[in-house]
């Protein structure tokens, strides 16, 4: 018994004499930073009185028209015809959706650019005429965070031939 | 670090943010594209038109002139009196009587090189007994029947005429005539 006495004394005594018995603090200091950035985006939604897009709510998307014709008597749902003697020109309304954050912006501009040479066919952008080269369609667009609708049309002249139709346009919004 | 080179610190902070963060928030800019497609078809159009000489007798001005539902009225007429409209013209070759009105129909094409067209008429009921309508030299059927095989596009004159012979009751005579332009 006296020896055990002595060996519980002994480990204790080491214990001590290590500190690990000892009240003791640390500390220590994490130092985090985020970067807020600002950033701007678009996407493309359907109009509710326009065609369905391809790739809706996303910023590639795409507008398809269908199967026209200048005499047709309905173009498909969404699709307005007009006609004159020399053409006629087919449209729809379609939506873009710009959020920003990070920014005091209170307006955006919009550019719009056609990818490729139209040919005899005329893009027109809300009754803008669009070519190659970027120009602003929108200067100072208010609407944040809310669907604007917007009106794009192609313009096919009667004596071009039959076929298929196609181009991009590219937009660039720039925060004001 | 004392009280005062902390706010050096943290002025030298936000004066690296105003020269180098907030420029950029005015001038963020992103993209996106739109890509458009259509299937454009070849087509041709047909409507009728009042012609030029609209008025003078044998010439009654349409209703809805200018589209492809249009009417043409021939008036009142009868065997012994004639017809009440001067834009009618009226004959008696006994024992029947005409009436006659021209117009014109214009078809145009869009989007085809097809360079002509075939022109078909029908009516849309048979007529009373001795009634006949003519559609210039054709006589019409309930059944399409080819008027010209090959016009070419643009603007054409027709005639209607009806022809009553004497023995016809008195009656309203009226007919839909369907007129149908295929491309050639």
């Amino acid at each position: 018994m006296r020896t055990t006495l002595k060996i519980v004394t002994l480990i204790v005594g080491l214990l001590a004499g290590s500190g690990l018995l000892s009240a003791q603090t640390a500390s220590g200091t994490l130092n985090a930073t985020l970067i807020n950035r600002s950033g701007i985006a678009v996407v493309f939604n359907s109009d509710p009185a326009g065609v369905v897009l391809g790739g809706a709510g996303t910023s590639t998307a795409s507008l398809n028209f269908g199967t026209v014709a200048m005499y047709m008597a309905t173009p498909a749902a969404g699709v307005s015809l007009t006609r004159t003697a020399s053409d006629f020109t087919i449209s729809s309304p379609f939506d873009t959706y710009v959020i920003i954050g990070g920014s005091a912006s209170a307006s955006y501009s919009l550019q719009a650019a056609l990818q490729s040479a139209s040919g005899v066919y005329t893009f027109k952008f809300d009754g803008i005429a669009l070519t190659t080269t970027s120009s602003v369609v929108v200067a100072a667009d208010p609407n944040y965070f809310v669907n604007v609708p917007h009106t794009l049309s192609l313009t096919v002249p009667k004596t071009a031939p039959a076929g298929a139709v196609s181009n991009t346009v590219n937009f660039l919004v720039t925060a004001n | 670090m004392n009280r005062s080179q902390a706010n050096l610190k943290r002025a030298v902070w936000a004066l690296l943010l105003t020269l180098f963060v907030f420029p950029r928030l005015a001038g963020a800019q992103t993209s996106g594209s739109l890509t458009v497609t259509a299937n454009v078809q070849g087509s041709i159009g047909l409507v009728f038109d009042n012609n030029v000489n609209v008025g003078l007798a044998g010439f009654c001005p349409l209703s809805n002139a200018g589209t492809n539902n249009a009417g043409l009225d021939l008036g009142t007429a009868s065997f012994a009196q004639g017809d009440n409209l001067a834009c009618v013209n009226f004959s008696r070759p006994v024992p029947f009587y005409n009436v006659s009105s021209a117009f014109d129909v214009v078809v145009t094409k869009a989007n085809t090189a097809s360079a002509s067209y075939r022109l078909a008429v029908a009516m849309s009921t048979v007529p009373p007994p001795n009634v006949t309508w003519l559609m210039n030299a054709l006589t019409m059927t309930t059944a399409a029947q080819t008027l010209q095989a090959a016009n070419p596009y643009g603007r054409t004159t027709e005639t209607l005429r009806v022809q009553v012979r004497n023995s016809v009751p008195a009656q309203v005579l009226v007919e839909v005539i369907t007129f149908t332009a295929t491309a050639n």
